[in-house]
């Protein structure tokens, strides 16, 4: 009687599940230690993982040594175990197995996919390059002048000049500040040994966190992962801790360049991921400059109204340690300030009279709309399994999601655009060659 | 009604769990195709029509990418913000492409606002009626575009000017997004005439992927586009490249380049243009000597001769006209270019007189057919494949047996694509990116776009 009654249950739950996932959220407790979040996903023979780690990004490269997290990250590609660069290479591509390994600010994150088939070797291979990376002099030499190839090449783009400029506006002394990428001569200072003592202070057992999509079952991931990631350092051993950081505000900054457009990135303060108000936050973004949707109070204003801009647009970026609001925008250069303009009277406009209950309802619809298209693909969905582990969003999160959203209020969105989009709590950095310098800027020489 | 309609069961040895692509074709003839993929419960709705930028006539360039963007402003029964408003509020993600050969416009939406969308879509692909003002407003907007893709950018200023040279006659001599002078140029008529004599059924293809059954599609295909007049099928007589009689090449300065750049393009053939036969051994040929780490120009320059820190090959066999087989070497600060040269067509050559390793041969073969298994992990990744086959009038079929394909190309067919890049001294450019400072200065370049228009 009990076992029908539970069946019932059971049935009347899982007829309730939103269709968002095609099954659940399983966190996966292995023999070895590691918690891994599983969504099993049968329709395609393919099995993606992300392994993350917490604090071993860009903000955390040495003083003058900026570039060596990105370093660190794409050396594990080069070589591992019995393997140089080119015999692991081969080892990938002849299993068709694809596999990453990228820094942002806050994490570097090994990406791997596979066939169902050549899943045990991926898992093998993923483990050599994480565990026994060789760090071989050529590869080291090599790696470093591909960096600085790269750097070269981004030093003539006028959108990575203006992003440069205004990140260290934004974060003056804080790591944030600096470009992952690195500088020529940064680059140049960084030792093969300082690479391999980043790696083994900072991918380590403490600091991951493991998500997994595709064709496999708790039962076979588990010793697979073992297998692979239990010879990673127990403890992180961080140099220094990333403090968290408040971002600077209030500024016009100017620098010329002979340039055909000119470049302007915008930022203030934003809200931390686990703030309460999060979902306000990003809800009044989307109304303010989200891209996609084509009818921004930006895109609106700049674009279709005044024909200033091809591109402009806004995001709520938080990060481990601080949060943005931030966007940008290319104009004319003789027509730069008149954009300028135009984007403070938007900003004034939102954060004095606050949004319309058509332009909320607007929002909240297409972000609830287009958020089950996003899942289509493992990969997009084993991104967030891993940094729902980060920032503590819980196992169902991608079934609460929807309902976070449509849980904001117009007051709430109101109350964060008065008390967050302050025109004058903006970083505004312009990068280009206008007759004039933006009226009330201060120019870098 | 319905003419015809064929299912291909695919994938090879994934057939069990494969997707049945079917096609049909309305008796206006729109060619409808449909990819099922019940993953999430949305669909991608994608038009597409066989002409792009290469269909523009002399002097009026930019006019294909300039009417994709006109096509968002509006008809009778949907505005201008409309549109973008009601596709917004049902979650959807929409977008449009122009290419040489093509343009395409898509949304991706939840699979319930499927019939809203082919409302909206069939009606303004017949009644579009932006508002006069908005033409030169959007005029501003897509050179800003260009500014943006192109004009601050060196690299795609090297491309541009690449083209230019490589094709002598031929419309892909063309920027895609047109040449500024031009583009400040184009009107109203021009857009609309442009639409009105194009954009029509026998011109189009819709691919509808996604949570979607035949049963469900037919009608809905039927009742929203079966009225679209048929019009005029659209033949195209592109004007042809003549024999090519001397190699060319492209030097282009510009302020701070700290770090050169050597690019190589050579006309090749494609799978509709040329000796098409060699197309897919091509694709696999350019894996080998150039797809990444393990290539043999990566191996051969940047890791043995350390001439370089990149060096790497690509192809796209898709194009209705020529292709291109291209070369891209980041070269170190002391190699002359010339050394970069000799030593990328040493390795064209070596590929061209010896045959691949069984190794080398079975490893590319491995990577390249489990391409149409990872490109399944997506709603619409395979539908914008066989929506660029179709434009280009090649058969789904080269898709569906995509894996048979690549692992029938014989090691003899491989030098033979070698040998056609390695034989092809003159129908090709060499373009370099150096740094402007300590050469003598020209006008200066990057101050070209000041104070025009």
């Amino acid at each position: 009687m009990i076992k029908r009654a539970l069946l019932a249950l059971l049935l009347l739950w899982l007829g309730c599940l939103p269709a968002l996932a095609s099954g659940k959220v399983q966190e996966i407790k292995t023999p070895g230690g590691f918690t891994v979040w599983l969504l099993e996903e049968h329709s395609l023979p393919i099995v993606t993982t992300r392994i993350l780690f917490r604090d071993a990004g860009s903000a955390a490269d040495p003083g003058q040594k900026e570039g060596m997290a990105g370093m660190a990250a794409s050396i594990l590609f080069e070589g591992a175990g019995p393997y140089d660069a080119a015999a692991f290479q081969r080892e990938l591509e002849k299993s068709a197995i694809r596999m990453g390994f990228d820094s942002d600010e806050d994490t570097i994150v090994a990406s791997l996919e596979s066939l169902t088939e050549h899943k045990e070797r991926a898992f093998e291979l993923l483990g050599l390059a994480l565990t026994k990376p060789r760090f071989d002099e050529d590869a080291f030499a090599r790696l470093r002048g591909r960096m600085i190839s790269r750097v070269g090449q981004l030093n003539i783009d006028p959108s990575f000049i203006a992003r440069r400029i205004w990140q260290r506006q934004v974060f003056p002394t804080h790591s944030y500040g600096s470009m992952g990428v690195g500088t020529p001569d940064s680059l140049k200072r960084i030792k093969r040994d300082e690479v391999k003592d980043f790696v083994n202070r900072y991918l380590t057992r403490q600091n991951l966190y493991i998500g997994v999509v595709g064709d496999i079952d708790a039962q076979t991931l588990a010793p697979l992962i073992d297998q692979a990631l239990g010879g990673l350092p127990e403890k992180f051993r961080p140099v220094a801790p990333v403090a968290d950081v408040e971002p600077a505000t209030g500024k016009l900054v100017f620098k010329r360049n002979q340039t055909a457009q000119s470049v302007v990135f915008f930022s203030a303060p934003g809200l931390r991921r686990n703030d309460k108000d999060y979902y306000a936050g990003y809800v009044l973004n989307q109304i303010m400059g989200g891209g996609e949707a084509m009818s921004s109070r930006l895109f609106s204003e700049i674009r279709e109204k005044r024909g200033l801009a091809y591109s402009t647009s806004s995001s709520l970026d938080p990060m481990l340690h601080s949060s943005l609001f931030k966007g940008g925008f290319s104009t004319r250069n003789n027509e730069v300030g008149q954009a300028i303009d135009v984007f403070r009277q938007t900003l004034a406009e939102l954060q004095k009279n606050g949004v319309t209950e058509a332009e909320l309802q607007d929002a909240k619809d297409y972000l609830v709309g287009t958020f089950p298209l996003r899942l289509d693909n493992n990969g997009t969905i084993a991104n967030f399994l891993v940094s729902m582990q980060l920032y503590d969003l819980g196992l169902d999160f991608l079934d609460k999601r929807n309902d976070l959203v449509k849980a904001v209020t117009i007051e709430d969105v109101n109350r964060i655009a008065r008390d967050w989009l302050l025109p004058d709590r903006f970083v505004i950095t312009v990068l280009g060659n206008p007759k004039q310098a933006p009226k009330g800027a201060v120019e870098l020489k | 009604m319905v003419l015809f309609a064929v299912a291909w069961t695919p994938w090879g040895a994934q057939a069990a769990d494969a997707p049945a692509i079917e096609t049909f074709t309305l008796k206006n003839g729109l060619e409808v195709i449909m990819v099922p993929n019940h993953r999430v419960p949305a669909v991608s709705h994608s038009l597409w029509f066989r002409v792009g930028a290469g269909d523009e006539v002399p002097g009026k360039t930019g006019l294909a990418h300039y009417l994709e963007h006109m096509m968002f402003k509006g008809t009778p029964k949907y505005a201008a913000g409309e549109y973008a408003r009601i596709l917004s509020r049902k979650g959807g993600q929409k977008n449009a492409v122009t290419g040489y050969d093509y343009t395409y416009y898509y949304v991706n939406i939840a699979k319930e606002f499927l019939p809203l969308v082919m409302d909206i879509e069939s009606d303004r692909v017949q009644n579009l009626a932006p508002d006069k003002e908005s033409f030169p407003k959007e005029r501003e907007v897509i050179i800003e575009e260009r500014r943006m893709r192109i004009d601050t950018r060196g690299l795609a200023q090297l491309n541009e000017q690449m083209n230019a040279t490589l094709f002598q006659n031929h419309p892909y001599h063309n920027p895609s997004i047109g040449w500024k002078q031009e583009m400040a140029q184009l009107t109203e008529a021009d857009v609309m005439g442009f639409y009105h004599r194009y954009y029509n059924p026998r011109n189009a293809i819709l691919v509808v992927a996604g949570d979607i059954t035949r049963e469900e599609l037919e009608p809905l295909a039927e009742k929203y586009y079966g009225g679209w007049q048929a019009g005029e099928q659209y033949e195209r007589h592109w004007r042809t490249e003549p024999q090519h009689m001397a190699p060319r090449f492209v030097e282009l300065y510009k302020n701070n380049v700290t770090q050169r750049v050597w690019n190589r393009d050579y006309i090749a053939p494609s799978l509709v243009d040329g000796n098409t036969k060699l197309a897919v051994p091509m694709m696999v040929m350019s894996q080998i000597l150039g797809g990444g780490q393990t290539s043999r120009l990566y191996q051969s320059l940047v890791v043995k001769q350390k001439i370089a820190t990149s060096a790497g090959s690509s192809y796209n066999p898709l194009t209705v006209g020529p292709s291109q087989f291209s070369l891209e070497v980041i070269p170190l600060k002391t190699v002359d270019m010339s050394a970069v040269a000799k030593a990328a067509e040493a390795e064209i050559h070596r590929l061209a007189t010896e045959p691949v390793s069984d190794e080398e041969l079975q490893r590319v073969k491995s990577w390249m057919k489990a391409d149409v298994i990872y490109d399944r992990d997506s709603l619409d990744e395979v539908a914008m494949t066989l929506g660029r086959l179709r434009v280009a009038a090649l058969d789904i079929a080269l898709y569906t047996e995509w894996p048979e394909r690549i692992e029938a190309v014989t090691k003899e067919q491989i030098q033979q694509a070698a040998k056609v890049i390695d034989d092809n001294k003159k129908a090709v450019v060499t373009g370099y990116l150096l740094d402007k400072n300590g050469h003598n200065p020209e006008d200066d370049t990057d101050n070209e776009e000041q104070d025009d228009d």
